[in-house]
């Protein structure tokens, strides 16, 4: 096998395997940018749960700290509802988690003071779920298939990389296009450029 | 020497039948519209790492945000009354200092300084009128890779009165629909050949398969 056939292979079947994500980030990029043409409303919170519940939680930390996450996690664990999230501290006696997934949000408020564990779930509009997908990346949530999905996002960027990379290879192994093909890269170029050079 | 097969191959489906019309325009968009957007598109790859390692690449400098280095200080002598709304005194201090442009506001009341963020691509400026000493201070940020990467990334073009930003906003729309049209079309150029079916069939399930699985997943 050739390095061309191996390039051009390269090209075909990574976009093939990545063609979800690409797709993903193409409807919600336009999503984000056209975010007025999309229904703003947010679906209405079910109560899953309101409990007694008893944890001391070191309510020192900044929102999202090490510390704070451990405790948040702690509490997931005790309902079952482990995931990626967040937390912070809406007042200094109550803790607030948001575990999310991409179809929907679970909101779970601890009052340390009354001793009690509240979770509401809320749905995701349909429009959500693929920005939820887009701002989804890194390794700082737990569980394997959160990295996993990290893991898949790097994959993708590398993928973008290498489809440049070989896209370029490609046209330049084809004599007749060399001239037209410089003209659009030249062209793309020059206008990245001027763009960022006037923004 | 190279250069023959790979010819062959773009330009004869493995079925020996001549590419249709259709066919070969889509082939040929699908290459052109991949070599003008070539910059858009490594922009968007390298701030995702940026923005997904984020830790990693803070790491190699030596402070979270980048500093700000004094450019200029002027006096400035004019006046607004108390009603004018800060957005008007904001656009008007950026056309006096010949740098209007896409900017936010912040600051400006309970006899506060008026802080102006320039979001220039390169570099981006913070403008800060303190009133009580008709004194406005230029700051400009330190460049860095990373801050421009993720700027260029978060930035959406349409909502900011000038028609640069929009320019920038049709070229990322442009992208978008480049991206659903290179995705449909990348299917059907390869399943003109013949001799990637099995292969590309499975990369194809392959990622699909995975994508469901985490849309049910997490």
């Amino acid at each position: 096998m050739t390095f061309d056939k191996i390039n051009r292979r390269a090209h075909l079947y990574l976009g093939l395997f990545l063609m979800p994500w690409l797709l993903m980030y193409g409807v919600s990029s336009f999503i984000i940018i056209h975010h007025s043409w999309f229904p703003s409303d947010k679906p209405a919170r079910e109560l899953l749960f309101e409990k007694t519940y008893s944890r001391t939680v070191n309510m020192q930390g900044a929102n999202n700290s090490p510390d704070l996450r451990a405790t948040a996690q702690e509490i997931l664990k005790d309902c079952d509802l482990e995931g990626a999230f967040w937390v912070d501290k809406p007042k200094p006696d109550t803790l607030h988690i948001d575990r999310f997934s991409f179809r929907d949000s679970i909101s779970l408020t601890y009052s340390i003071k009354d001793q009690k564990l509240k979770a509401e779930r809320r749905a995701r509009r349909w429009s959500e779920v693929p920005i939820q997908m887009h701002v989804r990346g890194g390794y700082g949530q737990p569980g394997f298939w959160q990295k996993f999905w990290g893991l898949l996002v790097d994959v993708a960027c590398f993928g973008i990389i290498i489809w440049v990379a070989s896209g370029l290879l490609m046209w330049w192994r084809l004599p007749r296009f060399r001239a037209w093909g410089a003209i659009a890269v030249g062209g793309g170029i020059l206008s990245f450029v001027l763009l960022v050079w006037t923004l | 020497m190279n250069a023959l097969p790979a010819t062959k191959e773009l330009a004869t489906p493995a079925t020996e039948i001549p590419l249709s019309k259709i066919s070969r325009l889509v082939r040929r968009v699908h290459m052109f519209t991949g070599l003008f957007l070539t910059p858009w598109m490594l922009m968007y790859a390298l701030s995702t790492l940026v923005m997904a390692h984020r830790e990693y690449v803070d790491s190699f400098y030596s402070s979270k945000n980048p500093a700000l280095i004094t450019e200029r200080e002027l006096d400035y002598s004019r006046s607004f009354s108390t009603n004018t709304p800060r957005e008007q005194i904001a656009q008007q201090i950026l056309q006096d200092l010949r740098i209007d442009g896409a900017h936010s506001v912040s600051g400006g009341r309970n006899e506060r300084p008026l802080v102006i963020q320039r979001q220039h691509a390169l570099p981006q400026r913070r403008i800060t009128f303190d009133a009580s000493k008709s004194k406005i201070v230029i700051e400009k940020e330190e460049r860095r890779a990373s801050t421009f990467l993720e700027r260029m990334h978060r930035r959406r073009g349409y909502n900011q009165p000038y028609t640069l930003e929009d320019t920038w906003g049709f070229t990322v729309d442009v992208a978008v629909v480049t991206m659903a049209f290179w995705s449909l079309s990348g299917v059907w150029l390869a399943w003109e050949i013949k001799r990637a079916r099995f292969w590309g069939g499975l990369s194809f399930a392959t990622g699909l398969g995975l994508f469901a699985l985490f849309a049910a997943l997490i």
